[in-house]
């Protein structure tokens, strides 16, 4: 075997055969009550049928010879072309960004931790008139809160607990974040 | 059946389901003509809107809307600045492009509409015709010919994936069907695959596993690639007037039209060949059927091969409502996000779903003829004016459609756990873009897993054990032809690999 052969897509496969093998292994300890131990249809059956089925593909993907001259580079996607050359930096950022907004979504309220979130995106991709795009994005976040919890009925509080109605709180969070960003 | 067929007729014909279908029509233009979201992630995010409506035959009418109004403005695109916003209309842009560049764009989107139009209407008719005889004779299935057809249409997928994708596309499958079970299914008492995590109890959810698949990969390989999809500025100054054809452009591509939505539309009731490969095939066959100076002019801007995959990739959306509609079987990476939309708003698809939910059946069908009208006397004059939409800056769009995938899966589940789970599985999803591997082949496997598992069983508790399978001649057939499905695609896969293995060691 070459070097050649450690490629993105085999590693993956052997990644989902793992995955398949402990999916198996979970299928065994699935919890049954006597009498389902007594049908021919278990709540282990099929998902032991499939376990097998993508151990199995999973282990040809590994050791198929490439299709491709270079399989897992994106001969052909066309979307992963240049992948050298990308900004995975930025790709880092808008990961964390996400997950801060998950996390804050609840206890930080929608209209704080959206404006935070969208000001924060537009400004890792280069939008640098600050003027400009708070107002828009703090404009847009209204109507947006006013579209999850009014039109699509979400339960969704709109501050941070115990702050319930203070702008002003609020605005001193985007206030704060600003020059943080700006100077990094 | 007519009585269904008028109860149909009532609700595509209601006040609010046409104002539906121009709303879907014109979110779906809009959007599909934005550089990096597909039909697949429009529709995701237009999930929580549709369900909120309420009523199932108004929200699938809705989302039906959005998926032609998106197929529409991804051809705009296509055709403006050279950048498909879909696969389906890669091969709009061989000629829509050069078109445009030659000064005639505003033709060249009047026969984009017009064949689209065409293809849509036509394959609206075929469906009217074939829909109703077809779920009729779905309906003498039992739970066995169910699942061996299940079994044939998973396999399906990968009797199209093309070459050197077969196995890669079967495991993406596998790796749905393994989605699927995670969580508490109506089969069993308690939750399987929750590794000890409540919120996972419920299952993962469906619009998280398309926002984290399609919505979240197409926005982050913007930020990721500065260069995609950039060459928005190229159209700005490109003046859209005289949207007119001449009789002669309209006599040319009249059977051009007559001849690629029947193909289209069949190539799109097969499951796993849907819009992109008819586009590509309805290209290829009016190139090889045109005269040597007609010829000469595909990928100069013929009105022929425009209209060709426009024609075509419209007719086999349409088409590949066939196989949802009637079978409750997705046959592309769409209409499997349409078929779990329709389960999230408490409606059973498959065969019995005419009878059951006439409304809803003939409502879709009978709402895609006014959704074509629309698109053509409503959107189309409108592209000057939607085009300069265009300009959104991307620091503004890229920021948004995350925070729509978010909310998308927080309103599904209302947990944070979920919005977690998506951020992972969407790092995941691009990981598996970067390795080559198809992603609506998962969304396919995970939407017809529940189903599958369910009709396997009640085969396997009514029979005992598995002489069903080849006892039963429908059954027997349709698991054959899923065996050829992938034997056949896999032994050409193999005989290239072992060839160029060769090659390469006779080379060193």
């Amino acid at each position: 075997m070459s070097p050649r052969w450690f490629t993105l897509d085999r590693l993956i496969a052997l990644v989902i055969l793992i995955i398949a093998l402990a999916y198996i292994n979970a299928s065994f300890n699935i919890r049954m009550l006597p009498f389902e131990l007594r049908q021919p249809f278990k709540p282990n059956t099929y998902p032991l049928a499939i376990g097998t089925l993508t151990a199995i593909i999973a282990f040809l993907v590994t050791i198929m010879p490439p299709a491709t001259e270079e399989p897992g580079n994106g001969s052909k996607g066309g979307d992963t072309e240049g992948w050298r050359e990308f900004d995975w930096l930025r790709f880092a950022v808008f990961f964390v960004l996400m997950i801060v907004y998950a996390t804050f979504l609840r206890a930080g309220g929608f209209i704080p931790s959206t404006i935070v979130f969208l000001f924060l995106g537009s400004l890792v991709l280069g939008e640098r008139r600050v003027w400009i795009s708070l107002p828009i994005i703090a404009g847009l976040t209204a109507g947006l809160w006013y579209l999850v919890t009014q039109v699509l009925g979400i339960y969704m509080p709109a501050w941070p607990s115990g702050l319930a109605g203070s702008f002003g709180q609020s605005a001193q969070i985007v206030s704060a974040a600003t020059p943080l960003v700006l100077g990094a | 059946m007519l009585e269904g067929f008028m109860t149909g007729l009532a609700a595509a014909l209601s006040f609010k389901a046409i104002a539906m279908v121009v709303v879907g029509c014109l979110i779906g233009t809009f959007i599909g003509m934005l550089p990096g979201l597909g039909p697949m992630s429009i529709i995701a995010i237009m999930i929580p809107f549709a369900v909120s409506l309420g009523d199932p035959t108004t929200s699938l009418i809705m989302l039906a809307g959005v998926y032609y109004g998106a197929v529409f403005g991804g051809s705009t695109s296509s055709i403006l600045i050279n950048a498909p916003g879909v696969p389906s209309t890669v091969a709009t842009s061989f000629d829509g492009y050069p078109m445009a560049r030659a000064g005639k764009a505003g033709k060249a989107l009047t026969i984009a509409a017009i064949s689209s139009f065409a293809g849509g209407t036509i394959g609206a008719i075929l469906l009217t015709m074939f829909a109703g005889p077809l779920a009729e004779f779905a309906k003498t299935f039992w739970s066995a010919e169910y699942f061996a057809l299940m079994v044939a249409g998973l396999t399906a997928i990968a009797a199209f994936a093309g070459r050197g994708q077969v196995l890669k596309a079967i495991l993406m499958v596998l790796v749905g069907l393994m989605l699927a079970t995670v969580g508490q299914g109506a089969l069993f008492n308690q939750a399987r695959f929750t590794m000890g995590v409540a919120d996972l109890e419920s299952g993962v959810g469906f619009v998280t596993l398309i926002m984290a698949l399609f919505a979240l990969p197409e926005a982050l390989f913007l930020v990721l690639n500065p260069k995609k999809g950039n060459q928005e500025g190229d159209g700005q100054d490109k003046e859209i007037k005289d949207l007119r054809i001449t009789k002669e452009e309209a006599r040319k591509i009249a059977p051009v039209i007559g001849r690629q939505s029947i193909v289209g539309f069949l190539i799109g009731v097969m499951p796993g060949a849907g819009a992109t490969i008819a586009s590509f095939i309805g290209y290829a066959t009016e190139r090889n059927l045109a005269s040597p100076e007609e010829r000469e002019q595909f990928g100069k801007g013929s009105v022929k091969g425009l209209s060709a995959p426009e024609t075509a990739n419209n007719a086999a959306s349409t088409g590949s409502f066939v196989p949802m509609l009637t079978l409750g079987i997705p046959g592309s990476g769409t209409t499997a996000i349409l078929l779990g939309a329709l389960i999230a708003l408490g409606v059973t698809p498959g065969p019995a779903l005419i009878d059951k939910n006439p409304k809803i059946f003939w409502g879709v069908i009978i709402s895609m003829y006014l959704g074509n009208v629309v698109l053509l006397v409503l959107n189309l004059p409108l592209i000057p004016y939607i085009a300069k939409l265009l300009t959104v800056p991307r620091a503004y769009l890229i920021p948004f459609v995350l925070f729509f995938s978010l909310m998308g899966a927080y309103i599904g589940q209302n947990n944070v756990t979920e919005l977690y789970l998506m951020i992972g599985l969407a790092a995941v999803a691009t990981l598996l873009r970067f390795a080559d591997f198809p992603l609506p082949p998962i969304i396919i496997g995970f939407i017809l897993g529940v189903m599958l598992e369910d009709n396997l069983g009640r085969s396997l508790r009514k029979f005992r054990d598995l002489d069903w399978m080849y006892e039963r001649p429908v059954t027997l057939g349709l698991l054959i032809v899923a065996v050829l499905f992938v034997l056949v695609p896999l032994a050409t896969d193999w005989r290239a690999r072992m060839g160029r293995a060769k090659q390469t060691a006779q080379g060193d």
